[in-house]
């Protein structure tokens, strides 16, 4: 994990960008999502080998691995959505990115559904006994 | 961690640019809109496989394979 070398990625990225924009052309926002992407495939690989160690940890939580797993899965899903909104607005249409952000949102409560149906049944099940 | 990507993408646009400011002046106003085409479909070739690795990582990553 070179913060040096992610940083000053990012700063040569935005010095091309600036450079095209000061001719008014779009090739800028190409840059940047050029450059997004790179920045975001660096760091996702960091992440695969932590999520490998999050996997032996659930070993640890017996009866949570259910639940960690949509929790995992619910960050992948604000994380992607989040990344393309970012792209739409950055470009500058922020329609698009609004939707993008609603059906993340949509996703997410979608996912963590069936968790809210447990507990609302673990609920009820004091009132009855 | 490709750094000649961003070089290459920039190198396509100022080409472009260029291009497309020589054509308008000899006249040709529509081959200019062919020039960014082309560096549009050229750049893409480069950019696609990136952003293909990074869902197929994402997905992977937080299996969200559905």
């Amino acid at each position: 994990m070179d913060v040096i070398k992610i940083t000053l990625y990012g700063i040569t990225a935005v010095v091309f960008i600036l450079l095209l924009k000061s001719c008014n052309s779009q090739w800028g926002t190409v840059l940047s999502i050029g450059a997004g992407v790179v920045l975001a495939l660096y760091i996702l690989n960091y992440l695969l080998d932590m999520s490998a160690a999050l996997k032996e940890w659930e070993a640890y939580l017996s009866g949570v691995s259910q639940y960690m797993g949509v929790l995992w899965k619910a960050l992948g899903i604000t994380y992607l959505c989040e990344f393309a909104s970012g792209v739409c607005r950055d470009s500058g249409n922020s329609l698009i990115a609004g939707q993008i952000e609603l059906c993340g949102k949509v996703a997410v409560m979608l996912l963590g559904m069936p968790i809210l149906w447990a507990l609302v049944e673990t609920i009820t099940g004091y009132y009855q006994g | 961690m490709s750094v000649a990507l961003l070089f290459k993408m920039a190198a396509v646009g100022i080409l472009v640019m260029i291009l497309g400011q020589v054509l308008k002046n000899s006249g040709k106003e529509e081959y200019s809109f062919f020039v960014g085409l082309a560096g549009l479909i050229l750049v893409l070739t480069w950019l696609v496989p990136y952003i293909g690795d990074l869902f197929e990582t994402v997905e992977r990553l937080f299996d969200l394979g559905g």
